[in-house]
């Protein structure tokens, strides 16, 4: 433990990270302490950076689909919605509008599951066990869903550049609406298990503030700005997608509680009211959506698709509005090669990075954890591997688990 | 503000410092709105004056800095948006500039927006730019001890034992 | 010898049913949140497993205090064991010691933790040795009022006292007879101050931010492994039997053997499944339920709800069992 004199006070130094249990992602936040107050933090970003960008500027953008979709597993469809825009926008594809309606579809689906995982992770991050394990049961719905419509619980693969693969079919919208009755009911539930709860409300309310100026100033984006009142939405600044057909309003905490604090229960309001958000969302494209193409292109045809990449020049921006803020992709062709002499990814954890440092004056070594996580950084996703039943033990290889994951969505399916 | 207005207002101001507009209109598929991305391209000198000018519309957006070697010099982009909080209110404001090998340096705009803070550190050490007046210069993504920026194509690239 | 064959089966008679309560209560909060949680035999094998596995004695730890302090905190644990009634047995110490002397015993273990997370050297161990002795002053204060209340009580409504605390005479006298309403109220008070202290002793959830796993890594125990973490194991689970059969001896002494005209052989076994019963029960209200349903507190919090509203409770309990004693003789 070092010491820090400064005027003659001393401080503790204490590393929480790279990898410590309150963190689901690498990352390094040195603290200097004063008895159980922080006075001040150091953050150190990077201990998984891959060179992602790197790799795009060695691929053709059809290829990289893949691998932009693998940035992020929580939030995969975002990333290849917000690159697949930019490529579109750099080279003028155009995109069937029942396509942007699909994208629109699973992109709020996989808000639903984004903030409910949040909820549990904030949820353990108090000490509050019981509702990390119901949120991340009541979680699996949605993921049903998403298995449904996709094929898989993660890494959907449905965006393509120019559309989408995979239609939804009349048989599954009758489940969609199921499931999202099934949020409705509980997202009461939800409400009262954490915004009721006394324990939580004095572990949270006034806890890692952020105030209106420094989330401006601090280019915070997505819930994290929300939550104090800066009224940043793509969906609803610069629609995209089929959103400029849809009703959608920025959630600020102001909806449900008078004032804005700008406090981890303001970000805990602002979350829990977007899951709402998200299914009507949902329930009005599925209602508007219109019949149509999907833009899912053969092999023939993606073919021509790349010889018009590799002809087109042009630059391009694609941003989407996340599960926790804006996720902006920037790329630019060059005639007469597909493969990108620019890409660059900005996520929103990337964003709110900064805001960290002022949420954490005057916090205590125990809110250290639930600020940390009150911005949402990523977290790996859950995996099945050994199934105990009835006393019998048996470990499932890699292929086992892929045939029993093949037969689980065949049985969605019906 | 219309985007025309925006730029009439930049061109105005900065005359021929500016080097180059262009406005792309972004039509939705729906075939129901359009939104402008706007980019400017600007002299390295006049950074600080447009982004303070840009302020002076509204705080604007700064979504990251892009960047890339082009042999000679580095292209620097810096990717705003302003009109967000109004309905479909928000434009793509985005200012290009050039800086020689010779002399990289750039000034830093975290005076007036602090939040730029990690964009810029990571052009630091992605590219060697150097930003006058930042207030914290090391890397960020990178190790500290780290050798050589990983997006610059000369030999200021990275090279022997971080490349595995 | 009736001493030493008693210690030993009281030793691993606690040890053992330590850890099938420590092994329910896993198992029926498990079930409280929608999980199935692992076998009742859990925490024996993870006693066993961690016995065979290496101790670890970090580089900056002082050795001899560092592996001393789990065999403190597990010594004076079981020592509180010798001093309490378990089922039919009267205490095994009866006449050594008294109530005073079971909590000092109780408030070693915290102590030997505290020196042992100072002596890990680990800045989460420090902090959390720093949060365990907050932890303590804050809880000593409500349980020492209780414990005194009911022992002057009884020492006043009994012909000729109580010999000097006597945890034997306390257990063979239920409180309830002698209380007027006054007094009942106060019992029922410190009843529930108990019960809520029990999980701060326990340093159980929402009181367990001395080892706080999200914020501190584990806290105090963040450095131990191996033999050392099972003793500091075994030394919670054992207290969880301690805290309850405290609670049960101050209280609920009744014996379902005695009530029923019960005697012999058969009365004692009647005698002890009452008593698991009555410990299930007191370590399921206190335990299990109450981290099932909180969150984890700050330690400014802790120490508030402690010191002002808890303290305040114990002592209007107090002073409703003096004013019992002194009008509704």
């Amino acid at each position: 433990m070092a010491k820090v004199t400064d005027e003659q006070r001393t401080y503790y130094t204490i590393p929480i990270g790279p990898t410590h249990p309150s963190l689901k992602e690498p990352l390094q936040f040195s603290f200097d302490l004063e008895g159980e107050r922080v006075v001040d933090v150091e953050i150190k970003p990077g201990w998984n950076h891959r060179g992602v960008e790197v790799l795009g500027m060695k691929r053709n953008p059809l290829q990289t689909l893949y691998l932009a979709e693998r940035i992020c597993g929580i939030c995969s469809v975002s990333h290849l919605i917000a690159f697949s825009r930019a490529v579109e926008n750099a080279l003028g594809i155009p995109v069937p509008p029942r396509a942007e309606y699909i994208r629109v579809i699973i992109a709020e689906l996989e808000r639903i599951h984004s903030h409910i995982l949040w909820a549990g992770v904030a949820a353990h991050e108090l000490g509050f066990d019981t509702l990390l394990h119901l949120t991340w049961r009541v979680r699996e719905q949605v993921m049903d869903i998403l298995e449904l419509l996709t094929g898989n619980r993660v890494n959907y693969a449905l965006v393509t550049i120019g559309g989408v693969r995979r239609d939804i079919t009349r048989e599954q919208e009758p489940l969609v609406r199921q499931a999202l009755r099934y949020y409705k009911d509980l997202l009461e539930m939800l409400v009262d298990a954490f915004l009721h709860d006394p324990t939580i409300e004095l572990r949270t309310r006034d806890v890692g503030v952020l105030s209106y100026k420094d989330a401006l100033e601090l280019m915070a984006v997505g819930p994290t700005a929300r939550a104090s009142g800066v009224k940043k939405d793509i969906r609803v600044d610069q629609p995209y997608l089929a959103y400029p057909a849809l009703e959608v309003s920025p959630i600020t905490p102001d909806l449900f509680r008078p004032e804005i604090h700008g406090d981890v229960y303001d970000k805990i309001i602002v979350r829990l009211l977007e899951v709402e958000q998200s299914i009507g969302l949902i329930e009005q494209a599925l209602k508007k959506m219109p019949e149509g193409e999907i833009g899912h292109a053969s092999k023939e045809e993606m073919t021509e698709l790349l010889v018009q990449i590799k002809e087109r020049e042009g630059e391009g921006i694609g941003r989407h509005e996340a599960p926790r803020g804006e996720l902006f992709h920037y790329i630019r062709f060059q005639a007469d090669s597909e493969i990108p002499i620019l890409w660059k990814v900005k996520c929103p954890t990337y964003s709110n990075l900064m805001s960290y440092r002022p949420m954490f004056q005057g916090a205590q070594i125990a809110d250290i954890p639930i600020i940390i996580a009150c911005i949402d950084p990523c977290i790996a996703c859950m995996d099945r591997v050994i199934i105990r039943r009835e006393g019998r033990e048996e470990v499932w290889t890699a292929e086992q688990l892929l045939a029993k994951s093949w037969e689980k969505t065949r049985r969605l399916k019906g | 503000m219309e985007p025309t207005g925006l730029v009439k207002s930049f061109q105005a101001r900065f005359g021929g410092r500016l080097r180059a507009v262009r406005t792309d209109e972004v039509r939705s598929n729906l075939g129901i709105y359009s939104y402008p991305v706007i980019w400017f391209e600007i002299d390295r000198e006049i950074l600080h004056e447009a982004v303070a000018h840009l302020i002076s519309f509204q705080f604007p957006h700064l979504a990251t800095i892009s960047g890339q070697d082009l042999g000679e010099e580095l292209e620097l982009t810096y990717h705003f948006s302003i009109g967000y909080g109004q309905r479909r209110g928000e434009q793509s404001v985005n200012f290009r500039l050039k800086v020689p090998k010779a002399d990289l340096k750039v000034r830093s705009i975290c005076d007036l927006i602090p939040g730029a803070l990690t964009a810029e550190r990571e052009k630091i050490e992605f590219l060697g730019v150097q930003f006058e007046g930042i207030p914290d210069a090391r890397n960020i993504f990178l190790p500290y001890e780290m050798k050589g920026h990983p997006w610059r194509k000369d030999e200021a690239g990275v090279k022997g034992a971080w490349l595995k | 010898m009736e001493l030493f064959w008693g210690s030993v089966v009281i030793l691993f008679g606690g040890v053992i049913l330590g850890l099938i309560y420590q092994g329910v209560d896993r198992k029926l909060a498990a079930r409280m949140q929608a999980r199935i949680g692992p076998p009742l035999v859990q925490p024996f094998r993870d006693i066993k497993k961690l016995l065979v596995k290496e101790n670890i004695v970090p580089e900056n730890a002082i050795p001899w205090i560092y592996n001393g302090a789990p065999f403190l905190a597990l010594a004076a644990v079981v020592t509180v064991l010798f001093y309490l009634p378990l089922g039919d047995q009267r205490p095994l110490f009866s006449g050594y010691g008294d109530l005073i002397l079971v909590l000092y015993l109780l408030a070693l273990p915290a102590v030997a933790l505290a020196i042992g997370g100072f002596a890990s050297g680990s800045p989460y161990a420090v902090i959390g040795a720093q949060r365990e002795i907050v932890m303590m002053m804050s809880y000593e204060l409500p349980l020492a009022a209780a414990i005194v209340a009911l022992a002057w009580r009884l020492d006043r409504a009994l012909p000729g006292g109580i010999a000097a605390f006597s945890l034997k005479e306390i257990a063979a006298n239920p409180i309830w007879a002698y209380l007027g309403p006054l007094g009942f109220i106060g019992a029922i008070l410190l009843v529930g101050v108990l019960l809520l202290v029990m999980p701060a002793e326990l340093s159980k959830i929402p009181f367990d931010i001395a080892e706080a796993e999200t914020e501190l890594a584990g806290g105090v125990t963040v450095e131990y492994s191996g033999r050392n973490l099972a003793l500091l194991r075994l030394a919670d689970a054992v207290k969880t039997v301690v805290m309850g059969a405290l609670i049960l001896a101050l209280f609920f002494p009744y014996r379902l053997g005695g009530i029923l005209g019960l005697a012999g052989p058969a009365g004692g076994a009647v005698d002890t499944i009452f008593f698991l019963i009555k410990l299930f029960l007191v370590i399921l209200i206190a335990v299990t339920i109450i981290r099932v349903a909180a969150a984890r507190l700050k330690v400014s919090q802790v120490a508030y709800s402690f010191w002002v509203p808890l303290t305040g409770v114990a002592l209007a309990g107090l002073v409703l069992i003096v004013l019992d004693g002194l009008f509704f003789m």
